[in-house]
């Protein structure tokens, strides 16, 4: 089970109740924060040295440059 | 006779229909008879059609009467996820969100195969609002494996896995986010396509991540499959970010491949690391076959795929979470805690996180083409590498528990959805009594090298004609 983060547990708390008004408890505060994590630590080791070239959402002309 | 016309390919059925030597209602009446046999068992479908199909079917025999054929689909009976919409008619998505939601217009998939003949059977099961590797469904009730009942079918495409698997229709449509096709055809011992992003029509379906949706044919057969394939495919005015690349003809020259000059590339890390040793076994034996038809198995290692697998469940959940963010604010209580949970997170995600997710989509894909594809003609992965758990197991299990277990069905499939890339799921034997299958995955639009690379194992084996004991 994810720890409980004292600053980042009660932040996401705080927020899922301002912005949706969705009451998480610490046990889906602390789930979220590790996912987070997770995702945002990918991020940014995937994004290490790569040159953004394309488009935001030019992922077509990506998969037409590479068909063959 | 019935029991005969079931146990037909949907190529061989179409070829029946087509020849006279069996009517489209015959073939109808055939499917229907399976289902009414088989739903108490396996729960595949939610709404079965069968007025509106054999009304249908009789149309199609009185338009073969006078000699007119619609198409390659001719009088074949096909069912589809409950999640394409048809003007007039509601779906559920698996779920309470869709309560009262009537579509004002129909799918362009769904135009696309009845203007092709195919006769529509009715709406399968699926896992609530197509999140979910497993399949389950705690709204309409879970779907069943019907090769053992109180096993899990893969999921999100449930029912389209276990009809299909157990002959009550001779193909399916599924959608594939993160593996919803693939998984389901793994574990029910199907041919299963992701296609290309963007080969098939999304038009009328209901999104989950618009980023990484895809719709794709689930058969019995590599022939079916590019058979469905064939009459899908293609740019649609109604969806701009379908693909205008051409479309070949997948069928022609299936056979016509020359397996000695075909390099396939196998990881060596990450892939398996989850593997059951059953499965690794059925999945191994199947390279031996490649390499006995004289293929070159190259292994090597595939890089840092588990961020990939962060990064692809990142985007699902953002543009899940913002599909259905009207639900979660306001009736939370229409989802199931399990599904209601995955989607929250979604919402916490810094729009910065995001873009940057969606912004290395492109990079990252290319990279993964030109490293990989410069060893390989085709890459050879598990389908589903972990046992297949049963239904209670998941029951059983406490959140944490189920979370790593539906992370570890789809531990192989979503990368490639992150890529963009065609991924053709192939039956390749047995582990405790339940469907083993690989996925081939090959450069953005070459589905009819894989269906040849397919076509050539299902040559070599027997897998795909194996029924379930119903």
């Amino acid at each position: 089970m994810p720890a409980y983060d004292p600053i980042i547990g009660p932040t996401i708390q705080a927020l899922a109740k301002a912005w949706y008004g969705i009451d998480l408890d610490p046990t889906r505060a602390a789930v979220v924060a590790t996912e987070l994590d997770a995702a945002t630590e990918a991020v940014r080791s995937l994004a290490g040295g790569i040159d953004y070239d394309s488009e935001p959402f030019g992922f077509a002309g990506v998969l037409d440059a590479l068909k063959s | 006779m019935m029991a005969d016309l079931i146990a037909l390919s949907l190529v061989e059925v179409a070829e029946a229909v087509r020849s006279k030597q069996a009517s489209a209602v015959e073939v109808t009446e055939a499917c229907l008879a399976a289902v009414e046999h088989a739903q108490p068992r396996l729960n595949c479908f939610v709404k079965l059609e069968a007025e509106r199909a054999l009304a249908a079917a009789r149309t199609l025999d009185d338009e073969l009467a006078r000699g007119h054929v619609r198409g390659p689909l001719h009088g074949v009976p096909l069912a589809h996820k409950d999640l394409l919409y048809r003007q007039g008619q509601p779906i559920t998505c698996g779920s309470k969100v869709l309560d009262g939601f009537v579509a004002n217009e129909t799918a362009s998939s769904l135009e696309r195969l009845e203007a092709a003949g195919a006769i529509y059977l009715g709406a399968l099961n699926m896992a609530e609002i197509a999140l979910g590797p497993s399949g389950r469904n705690e709204h309409v009730g879970h779907c069943h494996n019907p090769w053992k009942p109180d096993y899990i079918t893969g999921g999100s495409s449930s029912g389209s896995g276990a009809s299909v698997a157990a002959r009550l229709a001779y193909g399916a449509l599924g959608t594939d986010t993160g593996g919803s096709i693939r998984i389901p055809s793994a574990i029910c011992g199907l041919v299963g396509l992701k296609p290309t992003q963007g080969r098939v029509t999304r038009h009328g379906v209901m999104p989950l991540s618009s980023s990484l949706d895809n719709l794709g044919p689930m058969t019995r057969t590599i022939a079916d499959n590019a058979r469905l394939l064939g009459v899908l495919a293609g740019h649609d005015p109604r969806d701009p970010l379908s693909s205008t690349e051409p479309v070949p003809d997948y069928e022609a020259g299936l056979a016509a491949i020359d397996m000695t000059s075909l390099r396939i590339a196998v990881p060596t890390d990450y892939f398996y690391d989850v593997a059951d040793p059953s499965v690794t076994a059925a999945l191994l034996a199947s390279l031996d076959v490649y390499r006995d038809l004289g293929a070159t198995v190259i292994e090597t290692r595939f890089g840092d795929q588990e961020r990939i697998r962060h990064l692809t469940s990142l985007l699902i959940r953002v543009e899940g979470a913002s599909v259905h963010a009207r639900w979660l604010e306001n009736e939370p209580e229409l989802f199931s805690t399990e599904i209601r949970e995955r989607l929250e997170t979604g919402l916490y995600v810094p729009a910065v996180r995001y873009l940057e997710a969606l912004r290395l989509r492109g990079p990252l894909a290319r990279e993964f083409c030109e490293r990989m594809f410069a060893l390989a003609d085709v890459i050879h992965l598990p389908g589903v590498a972990i046992a297949t758990p049963s239904l209670a197991s998941l029951e059983d299990a406490v959140n944490t528990d189920a979370a790593r277990i539906n992370d570890r069905l789809a531990w192989c499939t979503r990368a490639v959805n992150y890529y963009g890339l065609p991924g053709l799921g192939v039956p390749c034997g047995f582990a405790n009594g339940l469907p083993v299958g690989f996925q081939l995955v090959g450069r953005p639009f070459s589905e009819a090298r894989l269906y040849q690379i397919g076509e050539a194992y299902q040559r070599a084996t027997d897998w795909y004609r194996q029924a379930p004991p119903l």
